[in-house]
């Protein structure tokens, strides 16, 4: 173990997961600081639950490695766990235990279990503590799980797409206890989720999973900082729909020719290089709009189409 | 169902602070929203000197985004002497604006007109139309503060 | 440890339920005297029908709670709840197993309490002891097995197939090597293994188990991988160990025996040997021994000797012909009763590339008596092909071809004895009861006829006795003279072989040891010895004694008598009653002629005196100056080559201490 690993909650290196000949994960690595809100994004089947599940030592990578708090995840997992809290994708308590029961098995498992925090959550939430777990509300379900993960005052929390099926408010009391936490604890937290919305002020960095393979890893602030949306007319050749090189600076990721004009994505903004573009013989009515994550998002995974490029 | 825990005086900071309105697709930093619209709150007199603003976590939960970005802006507003600390006991607005050297002022004053005249500058305004727009925008924070009284 | 606690705590009370109903099911059984005919032993029947509803139980819930404790979970996703907490997966797969195990086992408890109590709380013990196997049986085998499968089959992998061949081929390696074992009649040594071999397969089992877990966590499918590759290389390593082990086991020679008896032809080189393998699991062996090359042939162990003809160039003998079944393994197989399907084999001794031939001459069990002529080609028995218990039947077959030549039916009878006088011509000597009671010991006498197998007919010649219990005959080659030794008459009386009419009697009174022989020349040798002390008597060939030689005076010796060395020259051995060995003889050269005796050694006893104990044709002694009278066991167990005149000694195999 390296002790100045040791402060790194939560790490994968060059994480690699196959199931047979199709590759869920290839060569991923990343690292979640301390204090930080870490959010993967990716689509359905980019490999984000394989990642979490090497992540909490529940699968084994095909190659690299997945490490909790310096230490390799699949060796020590038993004893990392101590200091994880984890909000599974499907609540996967059994079905037959109540929220009490589920409390009681808890209890004994770690030291630093807080039994009165926990049935304050439970009762701010409304949640029937002696009601089976299978007979609750998704909604009520989820609660009890992160309930019974921030329990013992997790140093790390896991969670995977914990937002889904979630109605508006229950997404809201979700996030109104994920904040708490940070602000009492400090607790680092790494999730993967579909709500980009949602997350969008709460995450400090952010990684993007495109057929396994990570595309972007960064801080919220920076991706905000450099990402534009940039719609100009073109006049140059006498068309105002093709565009020709002006957009190079800006490393487009993603540009729509339509009818008025030319719609891009820029991952590469700044002022001073919008100065210039504006300066452009034949650009005209240039307009940059700062872009929400679900955005950037979509125009990172979503396909490149570079129609009608004058080259 | 659920139990409204929250005291009344929280709940009159945060009718106030819904005021402000944070962003975050915006491609200025959640911290300096926060920090901007506490300023303007400041300055229109919507929290007079010595009011409580809500503490860090209410304010981050309210605003659904990471304590340490409201953390963040209030230290900044600290450190400026819109806001002060006191310790055990939260934070306050300042009962007076913080005297600050001429020199410092000064600067501050002379980054925020450049910010302003670039903004006008880009939209093809003129320096008579941007002059009056200052001017209005005096008079409604000053018309604010005194609708306070 | 405390996951594992936690975790065997939450699986218990999973499974209240089944606790529950094993109580209401413990209540009903102990109401069983209410509900069937008790015959007045209503203890009893509820204690039986207790036991059996705990039984079934422990063993119903350990097949399902075994093939779903983990492997369910695993395979529902919904295992991550336990391995999100900081539990071990030797704990998570610890506390899951022992939880099952403890319901299995309380929910038996729980069927057994009610009877008990109404009992006044006492069992018995054999019902105790059948539970407790039955339960513990359920618990540590059946558990481990249906959470193997669970996990195999839930994880619908293609392997499964695989897993299926890989685990027929083991078993047909097993079953084979064990049949092989057994049919080579080395049980003890198959017993031995395979218990080694079940502890050895249930821990392979039990470990995979864990591996699937440990190695899987959430993933089913990896789980029934990290199974299969634990297990399988274990299974058939084991099955290869085992049969390595078996046939270490029947590559045994005559050299590794110790406590050898030994059985010499007649006439030339080949003797039968057997005795016990300390080395190879303790079981018995038997071999066709050649004395002057050492070559011998292994044969399977558990019926009649074998028998050698007359010329000593063949030997015949029995084996089962069926395959040995399962439950009879639990007894030694010469115990396995008399009604065994048999086959006679056949070894040209002469012709020793061509190995032990099996015959086609079969019996439905094993004959009462049988002879071969001295030629080795025919083959007599008195068997019994009905059923019943006393033979019914002389049959007469050529041994090459199978074919019955002649055949008669004949009385009851409580013993026969067979020999040919020529290859067309049987003696049949039959001991009929005259009276009740055992019948090894009742009152009997002898019946005499003569078969003529051409002209297949049976006539009675004559008869001798009565005789007080039970007989050893003994002839002459031709059968023109017969020593009867009557034990519990307390006689020995010389009669004419065929008739029966005793022409004299040979000795009378308390006897310690009593055995007579005809010499080649038609003397009678006697030896016997009694309270007066310990002799050699030789008589004419019409039981006048020509000499008497004392060899010890007093009580407390036996005698016995071995080979004619040399024309007119016999062994005998003397030995203390109170010697330690039957072997730890001293042997002495005695001449019939002069009755001049000589020790020619001591801590020995000739192979001939040792081998009357093994049922013979009545005409057995082997010719004077052949192989069979230089053959000696020493004290050791070392099987020598001792020539009396020459003074020559060689050991044909080196004796092990018997343990």
């Amino acid at each position: 173990m390296n002790p100045t690993n040791a402060s790194v909650p939560a790490a994968v290196e060059s994480l690699t997961v196959r199931y047979g000949r199709a590759t869920a994960c290839a060569d991923v690595s990343l690292s979640v600081a301390r204090g930080a809100v870490y959010a993967l994004l990716g689509r359905n089947g980019a490999g984000k639950s394989s990642l979490v599940r090497c992540l909490l030592g529940q699968q084994r990578p095909s190659s690299g490695r997945a490490m909790l708090f310096g230490e390799d995840v699949w060796k020590a997992r038993a004893r990392l766990m101590a200091r994880v809290g984890v909000v599974p994708e499907e609540p996967d308590a059994p079905p037959a235990m109540t929220a009490r029961q589920i409390a009681g098995f808890c209890r004994r498992l770690y030291p630093s279990w807080d039994q009165a925090g926990v049935d304050r959550r439970l009762e701010r939430f409304g949640v029937p503590p002696g009601v089976p777990f299978g007979r609750l509300s998704k909604g009520e379900k989820g609660e009890v799980v992160l309930a019974m993960a921030l329990g013992h005052a997790p140093e790390l929390l896991v969670l995977d797409d914990p937002t889904l099926g979630l109605d508006a408010v229950a997404r809201k009391d979700l996030y109104e206890e994920l904040i708490g936490e940070l602000a009492d604890r400090g607790t680092t937290v790494f999730l993967t989720t579909h709500d980009l919305s949602g997350v969008e002020g709460i995450a400090t960095r952010a990684g993007i999973l495109k057929d396994g393979r990570l595309v972007l890893d960064e801080e919220m602030e920076t991706l905000k900082a450099r990402f534009r949306r940039i719609r100009y007319g073109n006049d140059r050749s006498g068309e105002r729909s093709a565009f020709g090189t002006e957009l190079d600076a800006f490393e487009a990721v993603r540009v729509r020719v339509r009818g008025w004009g030319i719609d891009a994505v820029v991952s590469n903004f700044a002022e001073s290089l919008f100065e210039q573009f504006r300066m452009i013989d034949g650009v005209v009515d240039a307009e940059v709009s700062p872009m929400s994550l679900e955005e950037i998002f979509l125009a990172v995974v979503g396909e490149k189409r570079e129609e009608g490029k004058n080259t | 169902m659920k139990q409204a825990y929250q005291c009344t005086s929280t709940v009159v900071q945060l009718a106030t602070v819904r005021a402000l309105h944070v962003n975050p697709s915006d491609s200025t930093p959640i911290w300096s929203q926060i920090e901007e619209g506490l300023r303007r709150l400041v300055a229109s007199g919507a929290l007079a000197p010595g009011a409580a603003v809500p503490s860090v976590r209410d304010l981050a939960r309210e605003l659904s985004v990471n304590p340490a970005t409201v953390a963040k802006a209030y230290q900044r507003l600290a450190e400026a002497g819109v806001l002060s600390v006191r310790r055990g006991d939260g934070t306050y607005v300042a009962d007076a604006p913080r005297a600050m050297g001429r020199p410092m002022r000064q600067r501050a004053m002379r980054e925020g007109a450049l910010r302003y005249a670039s903004l006008a500058a880009t939209l093809g305004s003129t320096l008579p139309e941007s002059a009056q727009e200052l001017a209005a925008a005096w008079r409604r924070l000053a018309g604010a503060k005194g609708d306070e009284r | 440890m405390r996951g594992l606690a936690a975790t065997a705590r939450r699986e218990i009370e999973e499974h209240r339920i089944a606790l529950l109903a094993a109580f209401v099911a413990g209540l009903l059984a102990a109401g069983a005297p209410l509900l069937s005919f008790h015959g007045g032993y209503p203890r009893e029947v509820r204690e039986a029908a207790a036991v059996f509803v705990a039984l079934a139980f422990a063993a119903g819930l350990s097949i399902s709670l075994g093939s779903s404790v983990l492997s369910r979970e695993i395979a529902n996703r919904r295992i991550g709840f336990f391995f999100a907490r900081p539990i071990s997966s030797a704990a998570i797969w610890g506390g899951k197993l022992a939880g099952s195990a403890a319901v299995a086992a309380g929910a038996a408890a729980l069927v057994l309490l009610p009877s008990f109590l109404i009992n006044h709380a006492r069992f018995s013990r054999e019902i105790g002891s059948i539970l407790l196997a039955g339960a513990a049986l359920a618990l540590a085998v059946l558990l481990p097995i249906a959470h193997a499968l669970g996990i195999v089959f839930r994880s619908r992998l293609p392997r499964l197939g695989a897993d299926l061949a890989l685990f027929v081929l083991a078993a047909a390696a097993i079953a084979l090597t064990s049949r092989w074992l057994i049919g080579e009649t080395a049980v003890d040594a198959w017993r031995r293994a395979a218990i080694a071999l079940a502890c050895l397969l249930l821990g392979a089992v039990v470990a995979a188990g864990f591996a699937a877990v440990a190695r899987g966590r959430a993933d089913i499918q990896e789980a029934h991988r990290a199974l299969s590759r634990l297990l399988w290389p274990v299974v058939l390593g084991a099955a290869a160990l085992f049969a390595a082990y078996a046939k270490w086991i029947v590559s045994v020679g005559p050299g590794d025996l110790a406590w050898i008896w030994v059985s010499p032809a007649p006439r030339g080189d080949w003797v039968t040997v057997t005795g016990r393998a300390p080395s190879r699991a303790g079981d018995n062996a038997l071999f066709l021994l050649e004395t002057s090359t050492g070559e011998f042939v292994k044969l399977k162990n558990g019926y009649a000797r074998p028998v050698f003809s007359a010329d000593g160039r063949a030997a015949v003998w029995l084996e089962t012909s069926s395959s040995v079944s399962f439950l009879s393994l639990l007894s030694r197989p010469e115990w396995m009763g008399s009604s065994r399907p048999v086959r006679f084999y056949r070894f040209a001794l002469g012709e020793r590339s061509a190995g032990p031939s099996p015959t086609d001459v079969l019996f439905s069990s094993p004959p009462r008596a049988w002879a071969i002529s001295s030629d080795g080609t025919r083959l007599a028995a008195v068997n019994d092909e009905t059923g019943g218990a006393s033979a019914n039947f002389v049959s007469v077959y050529e041994l090459s071809t199978a074919r019955l030549l002649a055949a008669a039916a004949i009385p009851p009878q409580v013993g026969a004895h067979l020999l040919f006088l020529t290859p067309d011509h049987l003696r049949i000597y039959l001991e009929e009861s005259l009276g009740r009671g055992a019948a090894n010991d009742v009152a009997r006498q002898l019946a005499i006829s003569e078969m003529d197998v051409i002209g297949k007919k049976l006539i009675e010649t004559g008869r001798m006795g009565p005789f007080a219990g039970f007989l050893v005959l003994r002839t002459d080659p031709g059968a023109s003279r017969a020593i009867v030794v009557d034990r519990r008459g307390r006689k020995m009386t010389l009669h004419d072989g065929r008739s029966g009419r005793q022409i004299a009697l040979l000795s009378s009174g308390e006897r310690r040891s009593r055995n007579a022989a005809f010499l080649g020349d038609g003397r009678i040798v006697q030896v016997e010895s009694s309270d007066t002390g310990t002799r050699v008597r030789i008589f004419s060939s019409d039981g006048e004694e020509q000499r008497m030689i004392p060899i010890r005076f007093g009580p407390g010796w036996r005698i016995g008598l071995g080979g004619e060395i040399l024309p007119g020259l016999i062994v005998v051995a003397v030995r203390s009653e109170k010697a330690a060995d039957w072997r730890d003889s001293e042997c002495l050269l005695v001449d019939t002629r002069t009755g001049q005796t000589r020790s020619i050694g001591e801590h020995l006893s000739p192979a001939v005196a040792i081998a009357w104990w093994g049922r013979h044709d009545p005409s057995w002694y082997p010719a004077a100056g052949s192989e069979a009278t230089r053959l000696f066991l020493d004290a050791r167990g070392s099987l020598i080559h001792l020539d009396a005149s020459t003074g020559e000694r060689r050991v044909i195999l080196a004796g092990h201490p018997s343990p």
